[in-house]
């Protein structure tokens, strides 16, 4: 990746994991953050340790998620579950419609091959 | 179980954690030890290291925490020499500002021309010089100076010799018709005025240790005089007196009276030496004039 490419690419990311790391919490109920770096992984999304845990305490502490800790053998060690809380469902569910806005927006952009057609644009009233 | 090297990692990461409140800087650590314990069930192959390696630094991943909460990400411990040499370094610093600053406020002004009395100031009036009557003096508030003036009864039976003793200073002397010993000083260094002690038939008058005098003496005829210093300017004037002025560095002016006769005795080893006429006579005055550096004149 070209160097100028590097940082614009970090800026898009960091909204961008956050809402797949969202997602993927809703859609199994509840997961620590070892199998959520391999859950990631399996959907082409590589994400260093040392980021995800910081933004997974940081969302808990913003009160998105709900963390839990569980042991599941005596012996085993304990892990840390993470679950959408009440604000956290209704959270992701505006950063979804946004996203795909966002999403529409581009590629409607693209498609329209660079060219926006000026009949389209509505003037607003003063 | 425990690992060395991870709890050498958790270690510092606790440190880096910084501000981060003690509860939740122990939640940070279990789940990083969890998330190690974890990582080493599962990745086969892969040493405990290579999964701290993985996490990258403790330091780094303290600072992601940090920023992720909005806080100012520690900067890495410095060094204690460091730290030292910021103290040293700003401690002299401090100092010299000082030191200029007390330096500007006493020698303020720099230099201060009057062209009307046609008088030049230098450093805040330490050096006064003045053109119209061509003198040059030098002040400083540091010293303390002092006049003074008297005059000593001589019985001539019993005095037979008077002695000036000094370290820096500027002398003028010569005799007087009275029976009497006459000074009249300004010095500096000290706020002490200076008497003459008489002792054994000599009177001593000692300013030994005096940073700087000014005098002007006089003296009877036919008292042997010795006059002995360190730097200084001597000026000796018509003297019908035996003689004696040793210096280390200086001048030695001689006025001579015309209706006496004078032996002399000059010696100056780095410097000049004026001619005086020798007289064979008996009754001529001894005159011993002796500089290390300097010259000896005749006014």
């Amino acid at each position: 990746m070209p160097i100028n490419i590097k940082n614009w690419s970090t800026q898009i990311k960091k909204g961008y994991l956050e809402i797949c790391v969202l997602s993927l919490i809703q859609n199994h109920k509840k997961l620590y953050g070892f199998s959520l770096i391999q859950l990631l992984e399996e959907h082409g999304i590589s994400i260093k340790e040392g980021t995800l845990y910081p933004l997974l305490s940081r969302m808990a502490n913003d009160g998105v998620l709900k963390a839990t800790w569980e042991t599941k053998e005596l012996k085993g060690h304990p892990r840390k579950f993470y679950s959408l809380s009440k604000n956290g469902e209704k959270m992701l569910l505006s950063m979804k419609e946004e996203y795909e806005q966002m999403f529409k927006n581009f590629i409607d952009i693209n498609e329209s091959g660079g060219k926006s057609d000026t009949s389209r644009i509505r003037v607003l009233p003063r | 179980m425990t690992h060395r090297e991870l709890e050498y990692y958790l270690a510092r990461l606790e440190k880096a954690l910084g501000q981060i409140a003690i509860s939740e800087k122990a939640e940070i650590i279990t789940e990083i030890k969890s998330h190690v314990m974890e990582a080493l069930d599962n990745e086969e192959g892969k040493s405990i290291n290579d999964i701290l390696h993985s996490l990258g630094e403790p330091e780094q991943v303290a600072s992601r925490y940090l920023i992720e909460r909005g806080l100012k990400p520690q900067r890495p411990p410095k060094h204690p020499v460091v730290k030292w040499l910021t103290i040293g370094f700003l401690g002299t610093f401090a100092m010299m500002t000082l030191t200029v600053l007390f330096l500007a406020w006493k020698f303020t002004p720099l230099i201060k021309v009057d062209e009307a009395s046609g008088r030049v100031k230098l450093l805040g009036g330490m050096i006064d010089i003045n053109e119209s009557s061509g003198s040059f003096s030098f002040h400083s508030d540091s010293f303390s100076s002092i006049a003074f003036s008297g005059e000593e009864e001589l019985d001539s039976q019993d005095i037979e010799r008077v002695r000036v003793d000094f370290s820096n200073g500027n002398f003028a002397v010569k005799n007087t018709a009275e029976s009497k010993f006459i000074y009249n000083c300004k010095i500096e260094g000290t706020s002490q005025v200076i008497r003459p002690q008489k002792r054994d038939k000599e009177l001593t008058f000692s300013l030994e240790g005096i940073a700087g005098s000014k005098c002007e003496l006089e003296l009877p005829s036919n008292l042997k005089f010795s006059l002995s210093g360190m730097n200084g300017k001597v000026t000796v004037n018509e003297l019908k007196n035996d003689i004696s002025v040793k210096m280390a560095n200086g001048k030695i002016g001689v006025r001579l009276d015309p209706n006496s006769q004078y032996r002399f005795n000059t010696s100056v080893v780095n410097g000049r030496v004026d001619h005086f006429p020798n007289s064979e006579e008996k009754q001529a005055f001894n005159v011993e004039l002796k500089l290390t550096n300097g010259k000896i004149s005749q006014l």
